[in-house]
């Protein structure tokens, strides 16, 4: 009798195993890899190896695209984050783009701007851009964007900057801001800085942001589930080749690639790492890669005890081994981070003050701090879920080597954005993408913003962000940036330790994404040629 | 009964105020709040400031929850602080899903449990008794996760017979039933079991059997009517439950459910929402609970004899006392 129950429990683990753990039969891991990636060498933002179009292809017209955060807003000024950012680009436009391939600006609904002081900025808009809901986009609906913007959840960092939005005319107006802010362009092509339409949201303002003039109109959504957009046949610029495209929500990591493999969606947002060697090998899959540059870094609170000791912040940079992090956590999936400035941001000092993994220099500084093995240096590291935490085990162990012992205190994404925003941790692990220009930094750096999770309040860093922000000259902003870098090297403000490369899994024969290393990428171009 | 309905249904007002403290102070005691989760990540503190005071969390608890029980009552249940539509739109949106994944889990369980638990305290002690139990507990010992994953690789993978995820038809419907289905039966199986087991060791039955009543007979028509009791109130305990939906099931089979609504509310730190939903939970899971309780006067002729016998007692006392008082 038990040797029976036995055989049947181990027929079904067997089972179970053999369901699991096997992979797809018509694949060769060995002889297919799709991956395409952009380097921070080439500085190259397009995926380059995707199917590019002839023109005689036929489209696919419905494309579903599964992705891991739920889409609860439609304004876009309401939310600012990665999910919703995709839906902001495809279905409102910005008055000025980014080129990821030039790295350059470019016209987009405005065709032309100027500015003599960084103060008050002259713009033309195009005068055939229309909302979805038939209206002319004006300088009015300009004026009324950023005029809403200070009041809103997302865009008052941009509506704080501006003084006044002044009508010319109908396609001329001119933004006067509160002081010299020579990133205001850039600020311009973010999101955040959509217009909308002034009577639709003044008629419903829950609808009516929704309303916008980009190349896709939304068509239905339920918050949290889907969002299903149409094409906008009026669009004034390139029209999209397919006719619907669906973001969906599907938070479950694995089952969102096994949706792709199955065929339910067509684009997976976010592979698991564990599961990259699967795309590549799958037959009528393709891995599309980029490097991003959203920076993981450990941040030593600076306002307290004990990493208010310069000595004990530069024995954790030495002591941290950032180079065994990518290779452990993101199996070898990031770049290194070598300076705390996105690589493609204004300003990078091209990666001269690292951080080399060096021990004994480690423990020289923790020497030095007071520390020794008779007296032990200890310290709590606040961390998220999932790779945080294993970023932090590791660095637990690291750590350990050099006499130094850390107790992790695991939290979810909001308490430990308020315990670190508050300045109640001693040190934590946390991250954020970096924008394309220079004074991006200062929200890490400089007092104030929630993300400066070190608390880093140093007044010569302050000023020199001040001194850059407002200066005309290029060679004079870029010495500013590559001193603000030395200064936070020498200080220890943070330890960066890596670029997470981004990964998209999609159908083979999808092009047209463009991939913005911050992970906001527009999908304005997507389309999957049938094969 | 009217009199039994009527104060069980009073008896839910305080259970629900309990509850609705609960989860609006636990809420609050959780590290971060929403504006963590709206505020971008260059906001500054001012901002930060700005958007507490528009959602009014700069006020204190207490003035907050009695302002929220406040329009409770009159039927507001409040907006959702991250998408700012009304709570009761967002979960009355979920809610039918919730409860068809609900119900079609519960028909996988008490068709697999019933059979499963009669046929097991048919054979009792015997090889088959001992599969078919293992079978239930490993319905209860299977995470859910995995076991939807490993479904969803063979069945949508594999086999290509059903989707992968999603709410679209009844196709997509059969998956996470069957992994919520099989994981309510364990509990549902040995109740089953236990219940029968006591039943045909009675004397009636034996009789029966006696008089040359067939054995299917026996175990249908005598002997599962009087072990259902039990049954029952697991049946409606799982019912009741169906609402809070599977988390888990729901979040890997993308099943746009009230339990996702929660848990990512709950992430959110989205009060309104998490409470608003977690009372529709509670009054779905009592009204379930009392219907069940009703039930078994139907089903049993002893207690629909006692409310009888009450009722009847009742009358007789007041004519009595008329009497009396005459």
């Amino acid at each position: 009798m038990k040797r029976f129950l036995s055989l049947v429990l181990c027929l079904l683990m067997f089972a179970g195993m053999l369901a699991g753990c096997s992979s797809n039969t018509d694949t060769d891991p060995s002889t297919d890899d799709g991956t395409t990636t952009t380097t921070p060498d080439n500085e190259n933002n397009s995926t380059g190896d995707e199917t590019t179009p002839s023109g005689e292809e036929n489209y696919k017209k419905d494309i579903i695209f599964g992705l891991g955060g739920k889409i609860v807003a439609l304004d876009p000024q309401a939310n600012s984050n990665t999910q919703h950012n995709y839906y902001f680009r495809m279905v409102f436009d910005t008055p000025l783009d980014f080129n990821n391939e030039t790295q350059e600006l470019e016209p987009n609904i405005v065709t032309e701007w100027s500015t003599e002081d960084a103060v008050t900025y002259s713009f033309t808009l195009r005068d055939d851009v229309y909302f979805h809901n038939g209206e002319q986009l004006t300088a009015d609906d300009v004026k009324f964007s950023y005029d809403r913007a200070p009041d809103t959840d997302s865009a008052s960092t941009l509506g704080d900057l501006i003084k006044e939005t002044r009508v010319i005319d109908d396609f001329h107006f001119e933004i006067e801001l509160h002081s010299a802010n020579v990133d205001l362009p850039y600020l311009l092509t973010l999101p955040t800085a959509s217009i909308i339409n002034r009577e639709a949201v003044t008629e419903n303002e829950l609808e009516g942001t929704g309303i916008g003039s980009g190349p896709w109109m939304v068509d239905s959504y339920e918050f949290g589930d889907y969002m299903k957009l149409v094409r906008n046949d009026n669009f004034w610029g390139e029209k999209a080749k397919a006719e619907t495209f669906t973001l969906r929500y599907m938070p479950e990591t694995s089952a969102r690639l096994i949706s792709l493999e199955t065929g339910e969606i067509d684009i997976c947002a976010d592979p698991d790492p564990l599961d990259l060697e699967r795309v590549r090998g799958t037959d009528g899959l393709e891995l599309q890669s980029y490097v991003g540059t959203s920076i993981t870094y450990f941040a030593m609170n600076y306002k307290k005890e004990p990493f208010n000791d310069q000595n004990l912040r530069l024995a954790m940079a030495y002591g941290i081994n950032a180079q065994e992090l990518i290779d452990v956590v993101r199996l070898g999936e990031a770049q290194p981070c070598l300076s705390l400035w996105g690589w493609n941001q204004y300003g990078y000092n091209g990666g001269t003050t690292p951080y080399e993994y060096d021990p004994e220099k480690a423990k020289e500084y923790l020497a030095a701090a007071g520390y020794s093995e008779s007296n032990p240096f200890s310290f709590k590291l606040s961390v998220s879920a999932g790779e945080r935490k294993s970023c932090g085990e590791l660095i637990q162990a690291q750590l350990k080597e050099i006499g130094v012992n850390v107790e992790i205190v695991e939290f979810d994404t909001a308490g430990l954005s308020t315990s670190t925003t508050n300045g109640e941790h001693e040190a934590c692990l946390y991250g954020c993408g970096m924008n394309i220009f220079g004074d991006d930094s200062r929200r890490l750096i400089c007092p104030g913003t929630g993300v400066n999770k070190s608390h880093y309040d140093n007044p010569e860093v302050n000023e020199l962000m001040d001194l850059a922000v407002a200066e005309l000259d290029d060679t004079k902003r870029t010495e500013y940036y590559h001193e603000v870098q030395q200064i936070l090297h020498d200080d220890g403000a943070y330890v960066p330790l890596y670029f997470a490369n981004g990964f998209f899994a999609v159908k083979e024969g999808t092009g047209g994404i463009d991939y913005y290393p911050t992970s906001h990428h527009d999908m304005s171009n997507v389309y999957i040629i049938e094969q | 009964m009217y009199r039994y309905v009527l104060k069980r249904l009073v008896l839910l007002i305080p259970v629900l105020l309990g509850v609705s403290f609960l989860v609006y102070f636990i809420l609050d005691l959780a590290p971060g709040d929403a504006v963590d989760v709206l505020a971008p990540d260059d906001a500054t503190q001012e901002d930060r400031e700005r958007m507490r005071e528009e959602l009014g969390l700069n006020r204190p608890l207490v003035i907050r929850y009695l302002d929220y029980m406040s329009d409770l009552v009159r039927g507001d249940m409040g907006e959702s602080y991250l998408s700012g539509q009304p709570v009761w739109d967002s979960f009355i949106e979920k809610a039918p899903n919730t409860l068809l994944l609900g119900f079609a889990s519960l028909v996988v369980s008490v068709g697999l449990s019933l059979p499963l638990g009669i046929y097991s305290a048919n054979r009792h002690g015997t090889w088959k008794d001992n599969v078919s139990m293992v079978l239930a507990l490993l319905g209860l010992s299977i995470p859910n996760f995995w076991l939807g994953l490993l479904l969803m690789l063979l069945f949508a993978l594999r086999l290509g017979w059903l989707p992968s995820g999603g709410a679209d038809g009844f196709a997509s419907l059969i998956l996470p039933a069957i992994t919520i289905g099989t994981g309510m039966m364990a509990t549902l199986t040995r109740t089953t079991r236990s219940s029968m087991l006591d039943v045909i060791r009675q004397d009636y039955l034996r009789t029966a059997r006696a008089k040359g009543v067939s054995e299917r007979v026996v175990i249908r028509k005598h002997a599962l009517k009087n072990a259902l009791i039990p049954i029952i109130t697991i049946i409606g305990t799982q019912l009741g439950g169906i609402l809070g939906g599977a988390v888990l099931t729901e979040s890997v089979f993308s099943w746009p459910g009230v339990g996702r609504l929660i848990v990512d509310s709950l992430n959110s730190r989205d009060t309104p929402m998490v409470t608003g939903a977690i009372i529709m939970t509670t009054m779905f899971f009592s009204v379930v609970l009392l219907l069940v309780d009703l039930l078994y006067a139907f089903v049993d002729p002893r207690i629909k004899a006692q409310y009888a016998t009450k009722k009847g007692g009742k009358s007789n006392d007041n004519k009595q006392k008329q009497k009396a008082s005459a």
